[in-house]
């Protein structure tokens, strides 16, 4: 083989190997950025493990994390939207205490669709409630069928919303699960903010995951199970 | 828009129209075929829109023509020298052709990034805002986010350089053909108007 084709050989290995390099993080990215094609489907049922007693009094970097990735104000006007809030219980008889976050429960049968007489409200098929913001009238019975008082109504006009997160005056919003993130392949905002770890975010149906695990091996509760809607949201140690 | 002739007749006749405050232009008298075309139903698909505007930018250039024969009548001696007249009439026809679907008066958009659309410019300009509705719909209930209609990527591309926004200035990508048309846009009431890859810059400053 002469000198040439040697070179020549060389040459055309290096810039192959060149050319993957540039182009393999560019596919990555634009995968990530583009997020799925195929639609959601009831496969997946996502659902969050909260451990209360991983959850420390006066912590509220969960909602922090909420309020900034969804672009709320955190509750400067009476009016402005809460998707979520630390909430505080104490055992009056033996003085136990304790705190979670309380939001959406993303349940199964949640009664805001049911009621929702526009067809607003509704539940995605992996099992993620929302309101879908262009066919919202604004009435609020999804507000008064919550058993968890978990749905704001957004009373002012809004500037600067987060692309990702649009939200407008004159319709009911609540916990997403961050769905702009889910739909990324990323954790929602608060489970990533938690510095005990106490939020654990994962597919319920399937046996395999670390939720479904954990669920299997503790005793987990729901809240308000009597009311028989299955909730997406368990808590643990409560 | 009121003043254009609903026969799809040039610029001379819409003023014409205009001063008589008819529906109907009084020269042609709603003869010409283009009448259904130019202004089609609502119910008909995007696809057939299109063609009908294509259809229509043709007849009116024929509307033109048949405008342009009658106003010979009125000399007699024009007769004799009909051929010169015909292709004076040609030109007449191929100037207007051309013009019919880009520069009628429309408003000049200053369109950021720009580069190559997702579809036909033309055809984004009849039918955008169907395309967006489907492609909201299928994210918002299906959690499809790849489309190629989305709203978001339309602002990344088209926000003006300048201020980083398709709304807010006449010349805006979105507000400027909407101001001309007396169309409300309120997808930016809930909407980012801003590219979001400037707000992300913009955050971590």
């Amino acid at each position: 083989m002469s000198d040439t084709d040697v070179q020549r050989r060389q040459f055309l290995k290096t810039s192959v190997g060149a050319a993957a390099v540039a182009i393999a993080p560019g596919m990555l990215l634009f995968d990530m950025a583009h997020g799925k094609s195929e639609p959601v489907s009831s496969k997946v049922r996502w659902g969050m493990l909260i451990d209360t007693a991983k959850c420390a009094t006066g912590c509220d970097d969960c909602v922090q994390a909420c309020n900034k990735e969804n672009g709320l104000s955190g509750g400067l006007s009476p009016t402005d939207s809460q998707w979520m809030r630390r909430v505080d219980l104490r055992d009056m008889r033996n003085g136990r205490e304790l705190s979670l976050p309380m939001m959406c429960q993303h349940c199964a049968e949640p009664p805001c669709a049911d009621v929702c007489p526009t067809g607003a409200s509704f539940k995605r098929a992996d099992g993620i409630v929302l309101v879908d913001k262009h066919i919202c009238i604004g009435c609020r019975y999804c507000m008064m069928a919550c058993p968890y008082k978990a749905r704001s109504f957004v009373h002012e006009p809004l500037h600067d919303q987060k692309p990702d997160v649009p939200r407008g005056k004159g319709t009911v919003e609540s916990c997403t699960m961050c769905v702009h993130r889910v739909d990324k392949g990323q954790q929602p905002a608060c489970a990533e903010a938690c510095p005990n770890k106490s939020i654990l975010f994962g597919n319920l149906n399937d046996p395999e995951s670390e939720i479904s695990k954990k669920i299997r091996t503790v005793a987990s509760t729901q809240i308000r199970a009597d009311l028989g809607l299955n909730t997406g949201i368990r808590y643990q140690g409560i | 828009m009121s003043n254009f002739c609903k026969s799809g007749c040039d610029g001379a006749l819409r003023r014409y129209a205009m001063l008589t405050s008819s529906p109907t232009c009084k020269v042609c008298l709603g003869r010409c075929a283009s009448r259904v075309l130019h202004w089609p139903s609502r119910h008909v698909t995007a696809e057939r829109q299109f063609a009908g505007a294509r259809a229509v930018s043709q007849s009116r250039t024929r509307c033109f023509a048949r405008r342009v024969l009658a106003t010979t009548r009125l000399a007699d001696f024009f007769r004799a020298s009909q051929k010169y007249i015909a292709a004076f009439a040609v030109l007449l026809v191929l100037i207007p052709a051309q013009a019919a679907t880009e520069s009628y008066g429309m408003p000049k958009l200053d369109i950021g990034k720009g580069g190559h659309c997702v579809a036909d410019p033309q055809w984004m300009r009849v039918n955008h805002m169907k395309v967006l509705f489907q492609q909201r719909d299928e994210t918002v209930r299906l959690g499809i986010r790849d489309g190629k209609y989305s709203l978001k990527n339309c602002v990344e591309c088209h926000a003006s350089l300048r201020d980083n926004s398709v709304i807010g200035r006449a010349d805006s990508f979105c507000e400027g053909c909407h101001r001309y048309e007396a169309v409300r846009i309120d997808c930016f009431e809930c909407h980012s108007s801003k590219r979001s890859s400037a707000l992300a810059q913009q955050e971590s400053k």
